[in-house]
């Protein structure tokens, strides 16, 4: 099977208090091949965090599948297997720290997988280097900022050597600063480890930098392309309750006053400087 | 406010007795409390105290914050001091005062109980300060640990006081939180009486709790994550070992108890 994750109509049912039954996924067709950064966006109660889920067994399928790695999540034989090949990072650092020391939490995963001390210590070494955490190997994490618990989070996943570590809103805590220093570590991540990533986030700027782009809504997958095939849409975006990046929408604006008919897909604001300083000089000529 | 909370007391160091393993520190304590109770004349009395108030002084702590430990026990002191004082019968009475009496063996007894409660509380918490809370929990679960035979949940309780220490500062930053939230919203928390402001602390508990609950929710999901599964198959990244320190403790605590024990024999 040639998928990291690959789940098949994949369809999610609770009840709530009152007993009344809804759909969080009905029949998501998503399949994320390995080393491939992907974003999944989409508004609060869009399914996003129900779908991070099923992708290491936390949540079973109520309908259809979930393929991680080659192996089926309702396979109860197999669940160990799937958490060790696909990691998870919650939004909240505070609540998935277990230990009192930064490098006993980092070690938490290799100990509950039996491996021996000295190869714990090589890779709780190296994956806190990786995570730019090494210096406060010995700190206590309630003392370090957002961003550095959850760098130290992702040390704790990326310790296990996953080969795919899944992200639930991992920034939505941190300021900007912690939050670039995530992402950094994600690319790192990707770049270096071919580590398949998949980022659940509602920042726009954190879905530009991804390989791929899935849009959920209301339990469904609505949007899934490249970020430039996505980003161009920003009317479809804006009625899922997403904004376009701002260069994105500053070119449409301009596209709408001034029918200057420049091409709206800039990603980036050195793409729409670009972009603009084109027309610019086009337009003095 | 609530930040100044130390919990477990312990102080970072590099002397003989930071060095030593939990579990040798834990058993020299418990033989220390044993010959304490089993002693019951000046002169061993004299010997254990010069080594416990040694230990301190090896394990640089200062003699001043030891004692404060004390503080909380005043009561207590003073208390079987008064009890021993006048309910000790003997021959030669010092004093009467109607049904008062004191004797020379009563005065005797309450001092040597005194000192016996000061060493005692002295002993424990030189374990305490010497150890850190993560080292106490790891050293008991391994000297419990046989006890997994009978299935008593060693390893469980063992996480559980280490997940305690966790978030302990974590709990105490969002109690804050929820003071402040609280008196913004015009909560008053310092005045009226004892019932008053009891109940004033509802309004603090209830947040407190809910969001505990979230809290153990969420971790005990990222936990399974991290392939938690209790004790099988769990190895550890710090493993406890026995060095010099622990053998220079022990030759010390047994050189000093055994001199002590054998001169309360001996005078027995």
């Amino acid at each position: 099977m040639s998928f990291m994750i690959q789940a098949d109509d994949l369809t999610y049912r609770y009840t709530d208090f009152s007993h009344a039954a809804h759909l969080a996924l009905d029949e998501v067709n998503l399949h994320i091949p390995y080393g491939q950064f992907a974003a999944i966006l989409g508004r609060n109660g869009s399914g996003k965090s129900t779908f991070a889920r099923h992708c290491n067994a936390i949540a079973l399928p109520s309908g259809g599948k979930v393929w991680v790695d080659g192996m089926d999540t309702m396979d109860a034989d197999k669940l160990w297997d799937i958490r060790s090949a696909c990691s998870m990072v919650f939004q909240n650092p505070d609540n998935q720290i277990v230990a009192t020391v930064v490098e006993e939490d980092v070690a938490f995963g290799l100990e509950n997988m039996g491996i021996a001390p000295q190869e714990i210590r090589r890779r709780v070494d190296a994956a806190l280097k990786l995570v730019g955490m090494y210096e406060y190997r010995m700190h206590a994490p309630h003392l370090l900022s957002g961003g550095q618990k959850q760098r130290v989070a992702i040390a704790g996943v990326l310790a296990m050597e996953p080969k795919c570590i899944v992200l639930d809103e991992p920034t939505a805590m941190l300021d900007p600063q912690g939050r670039a220093d995530v992402m950094r570590v994600l690319h790192t991540l990707h770049e270096e480890k071919h580590i398949t990533i998949v980022l659940i986030t509602h920042h726009m700027d954190e879905a530009v930098q991804a390989q791929r782009v899935a849009v959920l809504d209301g339990g469904h997958l609505v949007i899934d392309g490249t970020p430039r095939e996505v980003f161009s849409q920003s009317k479809r975006l804006h009625s899922l309750g997403l904004a376009a990046p701002q260069s994105v929408q500053l070119l449409e604006t301009l596209n709408a006053a001034a029918h200057t008919g420049l091409q709206t897909d800039a990603l980036t604001v050195e793409e729409c400087a670009d972009r603009l300083e084109a027309w610019l000089r086009g337009g003095n000529c | 406010m609530l930040k100044d909370i130390t919990l477990g007391q312990y102080f970072p160091g590099n002397s003989l007795l930071h060095r030593a393993d939990p579990r040798t520190k834990i058993l020299l304590v418990m033989a220390v409390i044993v010959a304490l109770f089993v002693c019951s004349t000046w002169i061993p009395f004299v010997i254990l105290t010069v080594f416990i108030v040694g230990m301190v002084y090896a394990s640089k702590l200062r003699l001043r914050m030891v004692m404060r430990g004390l503080k909380p026990l005043i009561f207590i002191l003073v208390f079987t001091a008064v009890l021993n004082l006048f309910m000790t019968s003997g021959d030669t009475v010092l004093w009467r005062a109607g049904p008062l009496s004191i004797t020379s063996a009563g005065v005797n007894k309450s001092i040597l109980i005194v000192v016996r409660l000061v060493l005692l509380v002295i002993s424990a918490s030189l374990l305490t300060y010497t150890t850190s809370p993560i080292q106490l929990t790891d050293g008991l679960e391994r000297l419990l640990s046989p006890l997994k035979k009978l299935h008593a949940p060693v390893h469980e309780l063992a996480m559980m006081m280490s997940l305690a220490l966790r978030f302990i500062p974590t709990l105490v930053e969002e109690t804050d939180r929820i003071m402040c939230a609280q008196r913004a919203r015009g909560a008053d928390f310092d005045n009226g009486g004892l019932l008053r402001r009891a109940k004033a602390l509802i309004p603090i508990l209830v947040p407190l709790f809910v969001s505990a609950f979230r809290r153990a929710d969420e971790l005990a999901t990222a936990m399974e994550c991290r392939l938690y599964r209790g004790d099988t198959g769990r190895t550890r990244l710090r493993q406890l070992k026995f060095g010099g320190a622990d053998a220079a403790c022990a030759a010390l605590t047994i050189c000093f108890l055994g001199a002590a024990i054998a001169l309360q024999l001996i005078m027995a």
